[in-house]
């Protein structure tokens, strides 16, 4: 049997669902609570209209590249699973490279016309046990990290203010700079964050004292697109 | 921010005692059964399909797999955590994407509310923009998949050579809005991450997601040594 027909399936449909219900019941849950605890925290449903709207805007573009992603997956691995993989726990990257090592642990080839039924099977079981660690891990100890935090800051809020904000420049600082390697001319994302920053900065400072709400709901989009515009012209 | 309806306390003590114990409890176990849940495809390939690639071959593929990734499962929950809050996590983690689609998502939430990261306000809008971005990203994946590989057709190449710069892009924004945020912690922060990556992507003596983890705690390190000092006056805690 070709084993495309078997990741096409309608089973292979069934089976990518299950795991899907259990995030669609995780995002409902904390959500609520979200929604529930923060109205009682003072946050303002203007707030959080707000942040909905950036948010959502601002996850388009990612996801129309991880469509991309999704759609060279697809070809090798049928639609279920590269539906399944890209939505829960994965990413592009990591997914091809995972079923390419499956394959090859076969000593198939990864291409369409090589694939048996089995090294497709043995994709998929390195996708699920190279990727369940995160899960284990975050599941497991995420508290205990935020504790970890909590207890540097010594019970502070005002400490723990601070090194949070640390934390999060640490990770832009690192997320940022990583894009902007090597640094030569070519290297057109270095432009894109130079725009990208130029324009948060500009919109920053010139809505400080005016406080003007669509430019925290829509800055970070204005920003992307103006970096994606520096990207292109130079 | 403005709070007519609780006290800082009162805040404190909804995220302390009712907020962080219902999200630890059901994230984790939603996090644990989704472990679980995610064997579902290879037990049909097994169950219905009668395919079972040699044990060998499953141990050697994910010997290689787990061996590559292995630092990263810890690395990255501590790196993103603090950005995340501690809902967020267990959702962005679940949901996978995280430094290019959950991280983003929930540093523009926070931002668009004007909440601070680490705050309970931040917990409670980072888990919402992760969630927007997981049913953002879930509709634009179907429709992808219901119209299938013509839809590469629909989208001009240009487009998606264009889309490849919205992520850094974003990150710039993000890290300028931080040290526009705190800009005296900036002035450590910020050299200690681009050496940290440096000596990483010239020496290669380690991956440059480890340069995020010796970024991440090195600036949570200053910061608290600074703290000691005068150096932060009020307007920045």
């Amino acid at each position: 049997m070709d084993y495309l027909k078997i990741a096409n399936s309608g089973w292979m449909w069934f089976a990518v669902a299950i795991p899907m219900v259990v995030l669609a019941a995780q995002v409902v849950l904390l959500l609520r609570k979200s929604l529930k605890d923060g109205k009682r925290m003072g946050i303002k449903n203007e707030q959080i209209k707000s942040s909905v709207t950036a948010s959502a805007t601002a996850a388009l573009g990612p996801s129309v590249s991880i469509l991309v992603g999704l759609i060279s997956l697809m070809v090798m691995m049928g639609a279920p699973i590269a539906w399944y993989r890209l939505s829960y726990i994965g990413a592009v990257m990591y997914e091809m490279t995972a079923a390419d090592v499956g394959a090859q642990a076969m000593g198939i080839p990864f291409e369409q016309s090589s694939m048996t039924a089995e090294a497709f099977a043995n994709g998929v079981w390195a996708m699920i046990l190279g990727s369940i660690g995160w899960i284990i891990v975050s599941g497991l100890f995420t508290h205990k990290i935020d504790s970890l935090r909590v207890k540097i800051s010594g019970g502070n809020p005002k400490t723990l203010s601070i090194i949070t904000a640390a934390a999060t420049l640490g990770v832009y600082v690192s997320l940022t700079f990583n894009r902007m390697w090597p640094i030569t001319s070519t290297n057109k994302s270095i432009f894109a964050v130079i725009g990208g920053a130029l324009t948060m900065f500009l919109l920053t400072v010139w809505n400080k004292k005016r406080q003007k709400k669509w430019v925290s709901t829509w800055g970070s989009t204005i920003a992307m697109i103006v970096g994606v515009a520096f990207a292109m012209i130079f | 921010m403005n709070e007519n309806n609780a006290s800082r306390q009162d805040v404190q003590e909804i995220y302390d005692k009712e907020y962080i114990p219902y999200s630890v409890k059901w994230g984790r176990l939603t996090s644990l059964v989704g472990v679980v849940a995610s064997f579902a495809p290879v037990v049909v390939l097994l169950v219905v399909f009668k395919v079972m690639p040699p044990i060998d071959a499953i141990i050697t593929a994910a010997t290689i797999r787990i061996s590559a990734c292995f630092v990263y499962y810890f690395i990255e929950p501590i790196s993103f955590q603090p950005v995340l809050g501690i809902p967020g996590t267990y959702m962005a983690f679940l949901s996978g994407n995280i430094s290019n689609l959950r991280v983003p998502c929930s540093s523009v939430a926070q931002n668009a509310a004007g909440v601070k990261e680490g705050t309970p306000e931040g917990a409670v809008i980072s888990t919402i923009g992760v969630a927007v971005s997981v049913v953002v990203n879930l509709a634009i994946l179907t429709i992808g998949v219901l119209l299938g590989a013509q839809i590469l057709k629909l989208i001009p190449q240009s487009l998606i050579n264009a889309l490849v710069f919205l992520v850094p892009a974003l990150y710039g924004a993000m890290l300028i809005q931080m040290v526009l945020y705190s800009p005296k912690m900036a002035i450590v922060t910020v050299p200690l991450g681009v050496i940290a990556l440096l000596i990483s992507k010239i020496t290669k003596i380690y991956d440059s997601s480890v340069a995020i983890l010796i970024s991440v705690f090195g600036a949570i390190i200053l910061g608290r040594l600074l703290q000691n000092t005068r150096w932060f006056s009020d307007e920045e805690a």
